[in-house]
């Protein structure tokens, strides 16, 4: 276990038995004189002769002597053992404590060496930590002073201790004295009382430096000693070890603060509807949050998307959702209590556990820059559309007004000759249908420009497609249409308004029935129908149908093939089924004719 | 001469898909004692030169079916001779360039009043009695046209 010394071995050891036989002797002879005394005082006579009795008295007497001796001893072992665990414990208790002040290394190692001198009875310590090539890494000293500076510039050139390489080459424990010292032994040749022990650190197989210690050569034969001095190397490598990983998790830690503190992203934590934590993006688009903000009061955000942020939080905050993604729109704080311009966020909350509780993680991203954008993009588009439309409404306009000028100068002319007056009547008819057509241009340019919001309702269906039904059902008996009409019972209710749905049905109606004008056969059919969660309504005619490449061209707007269209009418319902956040689209009907097919949400998110 | 007296020997065609400028332009001839011959498509309006000899044709450009150019080409390869007036809304640099190369002697942009429509025909008129002047126009047969 310990090959220390060994040549000088077994000469120590005989020295001690011949010590520890001495001593049992003297004990053994001094209690039998002690008894024989006592014996002699309660009988008041000493027998002159040697009976038998006198000698059990005297072997009695030398044995009591052998046990009171052992037990002594024992008892002072004990007391130094518990003194030396004091030490231990409370050397490891500082070292720990320091541990835990997350000082720098240098401080930390310092600090370790003058914690044994302190707490312990060594006179000195230093410390040196080492890498896997055997390079020193950093060493601390305390209680050496000047000498060491001197040994530390010979590890740094890799010129260590005679000790210290004994130590390196494997050894565990290294013991030199007076006789044994290096000529670079850092302890004075002068002080002959100290003999310094070396140790190696090492945690898990781990090896991690060299720690080495003087004290009193009187307890240089000490076995308790060295066991104690490889406690605390043993302890002072655990330290290490932990103090390694505390720099690994320090450095991982910072990577992920960086990372945190320098996202894109607006990152809030929040325990027990409080916020823990604001990243500085948070920061910079919330403003500041007043004391005692509670997240749940939801201050500052827009009326109009109060509802879904309370939905989407509470379902995230109660475990009903792990993660919600939603954008909304608020109005970030100033200290002054002033609201800010609005701002438009992306924002996703997640439920984690963050230091072991549960916690709402929320990430947003300022796109008020893209709503903006994007606001500027329908614009326009719109102004594009109406830009390619102008031939439309040029046409549109000037058609009837043409009209109106030349009438008005064939009545000039007729009112200068007071000639063919009986047909002026008729005339100023025409003008005031010629006039009406104007208007009635304008007003469907401006419905589309401004169609009104819809007002929304959970409604079936069903309803709306009947009520235009019958609106044109008599148009359709007379044009001698034959209708089909499927309606699914049990649909689904959706949330729509339902005069626009009828609207939009009619209008379908309506072109279908001018489609059929021409027609032999004249068919339409009108079905309702719940497909894949979407209610479903189809309107077919056995006309000639869209050709392939006409299909999207027909919902722009003022595209017509038709003399009296104006081409609105199909752009303004997919306009409309598109604010219901529906689709309306053309397909080739069983008859090959058209078949119009609008699709709308059964849960429809209806944000605005 | 009078130019309604010089058209009341000719025969013009109107072709216009809006009733009311089908309907007030023959309200107004009519007061001037013409009549014109109205057709609200291409396709009409090539039955009718088919089976008439026309002075004069004036064709609205944007058109149900095939536009007033289509009607123009068409009626270029019946070997059919008339003067030639456009009528539209909204005149763009292809349609103008297309519309000269068939020959088009007047555009009339909407909206227009009766004095436009009178102006070009008074263009067209002059013309044609100049090229009388020089010699005998083969499509000239109408017998009030001199």
């Amino acid at each position: 276990m310990m090959p220390m010394d060994t040549e000088k071995a077994p000469q120590k050891v005989f020295s001690r038995r011949m010590r520890k036989s001495l001593l049992n002797i003297l004990a053994f002879l001094g209690g039998a004189v002690l008894l024989s005394l006592v014996t002699l005082l309660y009988t008041g006579r000493l027998n002159a002769d040697f009976p038998v009795e006198t000698s059990l008295v005297l072997l009695s007497g030398g044995l009591g002597g052998v046990f009171a001796l052992r037990w002594f001893l024992q008892i002072r072992k004990s007391r130094e053992r518990e003194a030396n665990l004091l030490m231990v414990v409370r050397s490891m208790r500082r070292i720990h404590l320091r541990l835990t002040e997350r000082k720098s290394r240098d401080e930390l190692l310092h600090g370790i060496c003058r914690i044994l001198v302190e707490e312990g009875h060594y006179f000195s310590a230093w410390l040196a930590l080492i890498d896997r090539e055997g390079d020193l890494i950093r060493c601390a000293e305390y209680g050496l002073g000047e000498q060491f500076s001197r040994v530390r510039q010979g590890m740094e050139q890799l010129t260590f201790p005679e000790c210290a390489k004994k130590a390196l080459s494997g050894e565990r424990l290294v013991v030199s004295d007076s006789a044994s010292r290096c000529a670079g032994c850092l302890l004075p040749e002068s002080d002959a009382a100290r003999v310094c022990c070396t140790a190696r650190l090492i945690h898990r197989d781990q090896f991690y430096g060299l720690l080495s210690v003087s004290f009193s050569a009187a307890r240089k034969h000490n076995l308790e000693e060295r066991m104690l001095f490889a406690e605390i190397a043993r302890d002072v490598g655990q330290t290490l070890h932990l103090l390694e990983l505390e720099e690994q998790r320090a450095v991982t830690e910072n990577r992920f603060r960086a990372l945190v503190e320098n996202s894109l992203a607006g990152i809030l934590l929040i325990q027990d509807n409080a916020i823990i934590y604001r990243n500085p993006e948070q920061k910079r688009l919330f403003g500041p949050l007043p004391a005692g903000f509670r997240p749940n009061a939801f201050t500052g955000v827009h009326p109009d998307d109060l509802e879904k942020v309370e939905v989407a939080y509470g379902r995230v905050s109660r475990g009903e959702a792990v993660s919600v993604d939603l954008d909304f729109r608020f109005y970030p704080q100033r200290k002054g209590g002033e609201t800010q311009a609005m701002k438009w966020v992306f924002c996703r909350a997640s439920r984690i556990e963050y230091n072991g509780r549960e916690t709402v993680l929320v990430s947003m991203v300022d796109i008020t820059r893209n709503r903006e954008l994007e606001q500027i993009v329908r614009v326009q588009d719109k102004m594009s559309s109406l830009g390619r439309v102008a031939a439309g409404i040029a046409h549109e306009i000037r058609n009837p007004l043409s009209g109106i000028n030349i009438y008005l100068d064939t009545l000039v002319k007729m009112y200068e000759r007071g000639t063919n007056l009986e047909t002026v009547g008729e005339i100023l008819a025409q003008i005031k249908v010629a006039s009406g057509k104007i208007e009635s241009v304008i007003r469907r340019v401006m419905d589309f420009s401004k169609p009104g919001q819809p007002r929304l309702a959970m409604v079936d269906v069903n309803l709306p497609v009947e009520n235009a039904l019958s609106l044109c059902a008599a148009a359709l008996r007379r044009d001698r249409v034959e209708l089909e009409k499927e309606l699914a019972c049990d649909l689904p209710r959706c949330r729509v308004d339902a005069g626009l749905i009828e609207q939009v049905v009619l209008n379908l109606l309506t072109n279908a029935a001018e489609a059929l004008r021409q027609a032999e056969n004249k068919k339409i059919s009108v079905r309702t129908a719940l497909e894949k969660k979407t209610v479903v309504i189809r309107v077919a005619d056995s006309g000639a149908g869209i050709q392939e490449g006409l299909r999207d061209k027909i919902f722009d707007p003022f595209y017509t093939t038709k003399s009296d269209g104006t081409g609105i009418g199909l752009s303004l319902c997919q306009r409309i089924i598109t604010d219901h956040h529906g689709t309306l689209t053309v397909e080739e009907s069983a008859w090959g004719g058209a078949e119009f097919v609008i699709a709308l949400a059964t849960e429809p998110e209806q944000e605005e | 001469m009078d130019l309604f007296v010089r058209l009341q020997g000719m025969k013009v065609l109107l072709v216009e898909d809006e009733p009311l400028i089908r309907d007030s332009l023959q309200r107004f001839f009519a007061n001037e004692k013409c009549t014109i011959m109205a057709a609200e498509t291409g396709e009409d309006a090539l039955e009718i030169i088919k089976g008439n000899t026309c002075d004069i044709v004036i064709i609205d450009y944007r058109l149900p079916g095939m536009d007033g150019l289509e009607f123009l080409k068409r009626a270029q390869r019946l070997n059919a001779r008339f003067k030639k007036i456009l009528l539209t809304a909204y005149m763009t640099e292809p349609v103008i360039a297309e519309a000269f190369r068939l020959g088009v002697n007047e555009f009339i942009e909407k909206p227009f009043s009766v004095e436009d429509l009178e102006e070009a025909l008074v263009r067209i008129l002059e013309k044609k009695i100049r090229a009388n002047g020089r010699g005998p126009v083969k499509t000239v047969q109408s017998p009030g046209g001199t």
